[in-house]
């Protein structure tokens, strides 16, 4: 063995790695060869004072701040549970918020359509008083714009009117209350009324007797009203705005049943009040016996009025007879078809159409004050329908 | 050269970290449970006990940290590696096949990270290595002459050892420091037994190169 050989297998021989017979011949050869035993000696040094290099102690606390960035580790989400945990919050609190929206949404919807039901008038059926305040304060507001716009017919008489005079007359005439089934006092206070008002019309509203009784409802039930469907109206248009038209409400007759004044086509469509049935009514020629269209007074003093002198006093209102006019009337729901009937002896009903959002059978049921809104046309040889004017209907 | 009762002591021992179980501290025996192998811990750590793991910090800590401490020369520098060494090896612990023993994993592992570290460190050759204040004075040899030169001495070869190159260093660590066995070291640098031989020689050449000037050679006795 050489001393390349020996300086070759030197490091095994060190370790002790070597079999017998080449440590054997490895010692033989150093014992013989100083530079190889040098060699051995200087890395037999090196390994030793590797080895002796002593083991230093990692800091306090070394495992325990490991273990606590592993727990920090372990507490964050995986790529898999970062990509979903936003969900598991998001989603119970979307969930959440589209019930909590969907709530509130239905909330809002009910109260609209509860308030929608209360319109035009919140009262109830039942609250006749209170109705009549509605009425006399409409009649109020509207006093002083019917006394420049009223009918010729009646300019005279308005004329000398007060506005103190014209709210005692609209209260007087709005407290009269509507009663389908007359009584004998009732025909009697009628009669005294319609006596008078042919005398003296400024004291005819004063001699009406204000009643603030309930109505009496008819024994029989009234039928239920069945709703035409919207937009089923034939006729002449309704007159524009620059048709002067009366008011019902502030004529010196008495009303057997609360009529809605101030009702205008000065507005524009948008701001009419929104009726609940709108009615279209050709006039006719007077019938034979019935002098009502002349003198609508007296002619209702000779019948027997079932209305008490209501319609007389509309179809003053709307005496001129060559335009077409529109009427605003409130009533209650069981006087409709009363009224319909009365409504033949100014003309025929050419349209009747239900245009309230209210629902029918609340309306029917609690008898709530319905809005009507009348038009009435003239005599089909009195004016030529135009066809704009039909359009706009 | 004490090599001999710590070779047997390797031989009888394939797990690495028993090589340093041999003398725990009395904290680390009431938390550790050295009747836990390796692999059980393993498999806790994976089923989501952490102190699992910690019972591995606990029995590699020192091996790791030694070892890091002697390549890089720095005791901060080796404190920050270890720990990265062992989240890194916690985070990857998934990926380990158990193919092989997690000590040789873990040495790899710790032994990547400061080679890194090594590369990145722009003038580590010209660091002065610092005094070791937590290395233990030997009773027996209570000379401060003889202490002192022997700081001296590991400071020297400390020195030679950071100017190697790394994977010299730390075959020379894991052979002469840790006495760790030719297979282990196989193992761990998955290279054969005689690649390993070879390149031990190849390494302490390189070392002793380095030494010469200090040793003294009548010291040495093979």
């Amino acid at each position: 063995m050489n001393c390349e050989d020996v300086q070759a297998g030197l490091s095994d021989y060190l370790d002790q790695s070597l079999d017998e017979v080449s440590r054997k011949s490895i010692e033989s050869h150093l014992s013989s060869c100083l530079l190889c035993r040098t060699d051995a000696h200087a890395l037999a040094a090196c390994i030793r004072e590797v080895a002796s290099l002593p083991m230093v102690d990692p800091p306090l606390g070394f495992a325990q701040r490991i273990m606590a960035h592993v727990r920090e580790i372990k507490s964050q989400p995986s790529v898999w549970e970062r990509f979903f945990y936003p969900l598991r919050i998001k989603v119970p609190i979307h969930a959440t918020t589209v019930v909590l929206v969907g709530i509130l949404a239905v909330y809002l919807f009910e109260t609209e359509n509860t308030q929608k039901n209360l319109l035009p008038t919140s009262q109830p059926v039942a609250s006749h008083g209170e109705k009549k305040n509605t009425v006399k304060t409409q009649a109020a507001e509207n006093s002083s714009l019917a006394s420049n716009q009223s009918s010729q017919s009646h300019s005279d008489r308005r004329s000398s009117a007060t506005p103190k005079q014209d709210r005692e007359r609209d209260q007087k005439s709005a407290g009269k209350v509507f009663q389908p089934g007359t009584t004998q006092s009732a025909r009697h206070e009628s009669t005294q009324a319609e006596s008078r008002r042919s005398k003296v019309a400024e004291n005819a509203i004063g001699a009406t007797p204000v009643s603030n009784e309930i109505p009496q409802q008819s024994p029989q039930p009234l039928p239920p009203f069945e709703p035409r469907a919207r937009g089923v109206i034939s006729g002449t248009p309704v007159v524009n705005s620059t048709m002067g038209l009366p008011r019902i409400g502030a004529g010196p007759f008495s009303l057997p049943f609360p009529l809605e004044g101030g009702a205008f086509r000065s507005r524009p469509p948008t701001l009419e009040p929104l009726a609940d049935y709108e009615l279209i009514v050709r006039r006719q020629p007077p019938q034979e016996g019935q002098t009502r269209s002349d003198n609508p007074g007296t002619a209702a003093a000779e019948r027997q009025p079932a209305v008490s002198g209501g319609i007389d006093r509309l179809m003053e209102m709307v005496a001129d007879s060559t335009r077409p006019q529109t009427v605003w009337v409130t009533l209650a729901q069981s006087q409709f078809e009363q009224f319909k009937r009365d409504l033949v002896s100014l003309g025929t009903i050419e349209s009747e159409s239900a245009t309230s959002f209210r629902d029918p059978e609340f309306i029917s049921k609690t008898d709530a004050e319905i809005l009507v809104k009348l038009t009435i046309l003239p005599m089909t040889d009195a004016i030529r329908p135009s066809p704009d004017s039909q359009n706009n209907r | 050269m004490n090599g001999g009762s710590k070779k047997t002591i390797i031989n009888a021992n394939l797990e690495l970290g028993n090589l340093f179980l041999k003398k725990p501290s009395k904290k680390s025996e009431s938390r550790v449970s050295d009747a836990l192998s390796d692999l059980d811990c393993l498999k806790r750590v994976r089923q989501g006990e952490t102190d699992a793991f910690e019972t591995l910090v606990r029995r590699y800590q020192k091996p790791i940290f030694n070892l890091v401490y002697r390549m890089l020369g720095d005791y901060d520098e080796a404190a920050e590696i270890a720990q990265e060494a062992f989240l890194s090896a916690y985070r990857s612990i998934g990926q380990f096949r158990g193919d092989a023993n997690f000590s040789t994993w873990l040495y790899r592992i710790a032994f990547n990270h400061a080679s890194t570290r090594r590369k990145s460190m722009a003038n580590w050759q010209q660091r002065t290595v610092p005094i070791d204040t937590t290395e233990p004075v030997s009773d027996r040899h209570f000379d401060p002459a003889e202490t002192a030169e022997r700081k001296e001495i590991q400071e020297r070869v400390q020195t030679a050892l950071n100017s190697l190159e790394p994977d010299d260093a730390r075959i020379i660590l894991m052979k002469d420091l840790q006495d760790m066995a030719y297979e282990d070291l196989a193992r761990t640098l998955e290279i054969p037994v005689g690649t390993v031989k070879s390149r031990l020689h190849r390494a302490r050449q390189a070392l002793k190169a380095r030494l010469a000037p200090y040793l003294n050679s009548g010291r040495t006795k093979p």
